[in-house]
Order: C-alpha cells, then structure tokens, then sequence
C-alpha cells in the first residue's frame, strides 16, 4: 500500500520533484536508513511542494493525508535529509526554518518575503544568476552554491 | 574596525533599546558593546558567548542568546542561520550600507564581500517583478580556492 500511495503522490509532483523524491528514496536506503513511514511521508510531502514549508506546514499536510506522524518525526527526518544534502534550510528571519527539496539538477529559485503580507514568493531570474557567476568567478571560491532572500512588498500588496 | 560604524550603531542600540523599554541591564550592555567592537560582520552566538567568557563576563548562554534575538526583534543586528542551523549576527548599520558572505564550506569560515554589480542586477531583479525592495541578503558558499588549483 505504501508504495501505492508513493506512486501516486510521485505523480502529483512535478516531474523535476517527482525524480527529487526517487532519488530521496535512493539516497536514504544507501544511507542505510528503512524507508519508514514518516521518512516517506515528510519525503512525498516535500516534492509537491513549489517552494519552501515549515516543519508545521509539512506536519499539518501529512496529519491532513490522514497519516499519523508525529512533529518530532517531522523534524528529525528534516535533519536527516538536511545531513545528506536533499533538502536546504532556507532562514526568513522570523525565527521559523522553512525547508525545501534540494533537486539534484541544481535547478533552483530563490526568494521574496514580503515585509506586509508575510508571503514567501519563489522566483528565477537569468540576469541575476549571471551577476552571481560573475561576482564567483571574481571570488577566489570554486561556488557551489547561493542562496538569495529579497526582502520588500509584492506587487499584490496595496502598499506595494 | 570601522570606527564610524561602531560609534553610530551604538549610538542607535542604545537609543533603540532604551526606546523599547528595555533596562541596560549588565548582560544586554556587554552583548552591545562586543557586538560594536568585534560584529561588523557575521560572528556565531556560541563564539559571543566564548568571547564574553574570555572578558569575565557571568552572563549566562540563555540571556546572551535571548539577549541577540532582542536585537534582531529590533533591526539592531542581522542574522544569518547556515544549513547546519548555526545562527550568526551582525550589527546593522544605521545608514543601509551593507555587504554580503562568502561561507567557506570545508572550514565554516566566513568573510564579507561587496559588489556593485550585483547589487545592480538585484535591484534590475526586483523592479522588473514590481516588488519595492527594502533588502536583500545574499550568501555563496564553496571553498576557497587555494595557491595552484583551477577556478
């Protein structure tokens, strides 16, 4: 049943999540971690998601499934995954941690937070990717990775 | 040690703080003044406790750590939290001038860097979504490319 369940959810995802969670899977196991069922569910629950939870969030979607996992369940799989490099754990400033599906591509979006409505908001940017690279290259650092938070108002806020 | 700095941001901790209604109780006071001296750019709060250690202080951890989210709740310090949930802190500059990190991924290490480009390129990122920018953090992560080896 439980591999039932994870097909289907596998097909919800997008296809990009749909492999990040395969190879979740795969990462776990050769891990030597069982595939038990909070690991599947925080798992599945993570590749539908098009950007960054909380570990409430993902706890309240799972409780929502009907599935009985724990919050502390939550956590420590987050910490499992945060260790093998499948998820990154992305600071807002409001003390929360939100997490989101490290794809094994390096496809990637970064984030707005609006200071009004309280809003995460994913976004992609050509130009901005080519000013990191640049400001890389200059670096003295072989970059491997960025992380990039916008702070402001979202255009869908009247003050904004 | 950019002394302007240093003078203006304690000016501003102070007049923030005592706005907020809050003591300069010995704990809070210790915390802003090695932060005036010593955080202009990102130091871990287990090495402010060290280094408040290390001067004699008896501030406990907990009022040290509770003492540097007060600061963050008042826009007095930057935070930064890494993948290892190791939070660091900053002061915040009164007058908006800012920098970004590099995080060394092999050691931890931590160093500031600026860039007009990219500093442009974020403000072309945010105008052409609609979005009013009131800031920005960005951190690159790696490993320092030593003495020999390619880029």
């Amino acid at each position: 049943v439980a591999s039932s369940r994870s097909s289907e959810h596998a097909a919800e995802a997008t296809p990009d999540r749909g492999d990040w969670a395969r190879h979740a899977f795969e990462r776990v196991a050769v891990a030597g971690h069982r595939s038990g069922g909070a690991r599947r569910a925080v798992i599945e629950v993570l590749a539908r998601q098009e950007c960054c939870r909380s570990a409430q969030e993902l706890h309240d979607e799972i409780r929502g499934g009907d599935r009985n996992v724990g919050i502390a369940s939550v956590y420590r799989v987050l910490d499992l995954l945060l260790g093998l490099g499948l998820v990154q754990r992305i600071d807002i400033g409001s003390g929360v941690s939100m997490y989101e599906a490290a794809l094994p591509g390096g496809e990637h979006h970064h984030h707005l937070l609006c200071t009004d409505c309280g809003q995460v908001v994913p976004f992609e940017d050509p130009g901005l990717e080519r000013a990191i690279e640049a400001t890389a290259r200059r670096s003295g650092y072989r970059v491997e990775g960025h992380d990039v938070l916008l702070r402001g108002l979202c255009p869908t806020c009247p003050t904004g | 040690v950019d002394v302007a700095l240093r003078d203006r941001w304690l000016q501003l901790a102070h007049q923030r703080v005592a706005d907020a209604g809050l003591r300069s109780g010995a704990a809070r006071s210790q915390v802003i003044e090695l932060l005036a001296r010593e955080g202009q750019c990102l130091l871990g709060a287990q090495q402010i406790v060290d280094r408040l250690r290390a001067t004699g202080s008896a501030g406990s951890q907990a009022s040290v750590y509770r003492v540097l989210e007060e600061l963050h709740g008042l826009g007095l310090v930057h935070r930064s939290i890494d993948d290892q949930g190791i939070a660091r802190y900053e002061i915040a500059d009164p007058e908006g001038h800012h920098h970004h990190h590099f995080v060394d991924d092999e050691t931890g290490a931590v160093e500031p860097f600026e860039d007009v480009a990219l500093e442009d390129a974020i403000r072309e990122a945010a105008r052409r979504r609609g979005i009013a920018l009131s800031g920005h953090e960005i951190v690159l992560k790696g490993t320092r490319v030593r003495e020999g080896q390619p880029t």
